[in-house]
């Protein structure tokens, strides 16, 4: 008996990391992401100056093009962070900004918010499981073979990347919402053709149509192969990784701590690196990878 | 039905891209390197061929480009 009382009293608490672990992620959480809402409405600002400004030929077709690349590459976090209800949660005053920033900031990329935000969740709940996980088709055995993957994804005959959205809809019981890729897919298409006969045919293919590969591509890289290779593990702790990104965080749309986010989505990107690196050594004691990342 | 025809619009989707958008794109590119004609034939005209045949090849074979 008594030995029994001394086990028990002197025996580490299972559950005193994971309690660390959420104090610290409920700590990063909560209040609006300004720096998203702001990033969501100057990105798509500049987006759209740059056809009045092209067409009017103050600016230069070539720059304006990689200013659209930039532009399409950026576009998608905001979103992500409305997905995630970050910037206001149902029923709170935010909401409404929310709901705007999830459906404006991904119209470059031509991704619908709720295509987006349903196929994101399901990659959360479903990460790197080959049959369930809408991104699972990014997946690749090194960074040329990543920008292949997410090339073959766009090709008409693809059955992955984000023609397998549709799929992964149908499957959760929302075949309703693809109506809204095929309404924007449509609304894409026939805007470019618009101006193509209009005569503006380059201007709408270097200010839309190749900005928005160059951007898929990169966001595809970034947000969807890097921080999940090699995308074996299923588990809470094994399923997305820390790294170190060549080109810095920034360039890299702090997705180093990806990590973080795949624990607690709720927190916003901003505050990803600060809250990784205080549940740093949790990490580390769950034998997460964490890629040498400080 | 309408699922059914759009379905089959987008099926022919390189078909459409190939003989809507790309002609009027590779007349305009033409005429901006000088081409004023191709074996007698207008930029238009070519761009209608050109991009005739790959819309044709994506449909058919389901990409692009070989190799992806």
């Amino acid at each position: 008996m008594a030995a029994g009382l001394m086990t028990t009293t002197t025996a580490p608490d299972a559950k005193a990391p994971i309690r660390e672990e959420m104090a610290i992620a409920r700590s990063h959480m909560g209040g609006v992401p300004w720096t998203a809402v702001i990033w969501c409405f100057a990105n798509l600002v500049v987006w759209l100056s740059l056809w009045p400004l092209v067409l009017s030929g103050t600016l230069p077709l070539w720059l304006g093009s990689l200013i659209a690349c930039a532009n399409v590459a950026l576009c998608y976090l905001p979103s992500h962070e409305a997905q995630h209800d970050i910037i206001g949660r149902p029923g709170t005053r935010w909401r409404w900004l929310n709901q705007l920033v999830g459906h404006l900031s991904t119209l470059p990329l031509v991704l619908p918010y709720r295509v987006a935000r349903l196929t994101h969740l399901q990659h959360h709940k479903h990460v790197n499981d080959p049959a369930l996980d809408p991104d699972h088709g990014t997946k690749a055995t090194g960074p040329f073979d990543a920008v292949r993957q997410s090339l073959s994804g766009r090709q008409p005959g693809a059955a992955h990347g984000l023609n397998g959205y549709a799929e992964a809809l149908k499957r959760i019981g929302r075949s309703d919402v693809i109506l809204d890729g095929v309404v924007a897919n449509m609304l894409f298409y026939g805007f470019l053709t618009a101006m193509a006969w209009a005569g503006f045919g380059l201007e709408a293919l270097l200010l839309w149509w190749l900005p928005r590969h160059v951007g898929v591509t990169y966001i595809q890289f970034f947000l969807s192969w890097a921080p999940h290779h090699p995308g074996r593990g299923r588990n809470r702790y094994d399923s997305t990784r820390a790294w170190r990104s060549r080109v810095g965080n920034l360039l890299s749309m702090g997705m180093q701590y990806h990590i973080v986010h795949h624990l607690h989505p709720t927190i916003p990107l901003t505050r990803t690196p600060a809250a990784y690196r205080e549940m740093r050594h949790i990490l580390e004691a769950r034998g997460c990878d964490l890629g040498g990342r400080d | 039905m309408l699922q059914q025809f759009l379905t089959r619009l987008f099926a022919l989707g390189p078909i459409w891209f190939g003989l809507l958008f790309l002609p009027p794109v590779i007349a305009q590119a033409l005429s901006a390197i000088g081409v004023e004609s191709i074996g007698g034939t207008s930029p238009l005209i070519a761009g209608f061929g050109l991009g005739g045949i790959w819309g044709l090849f994506a449909w058919r074979t389901g990409k692009w480009l070989p190799g992806l």
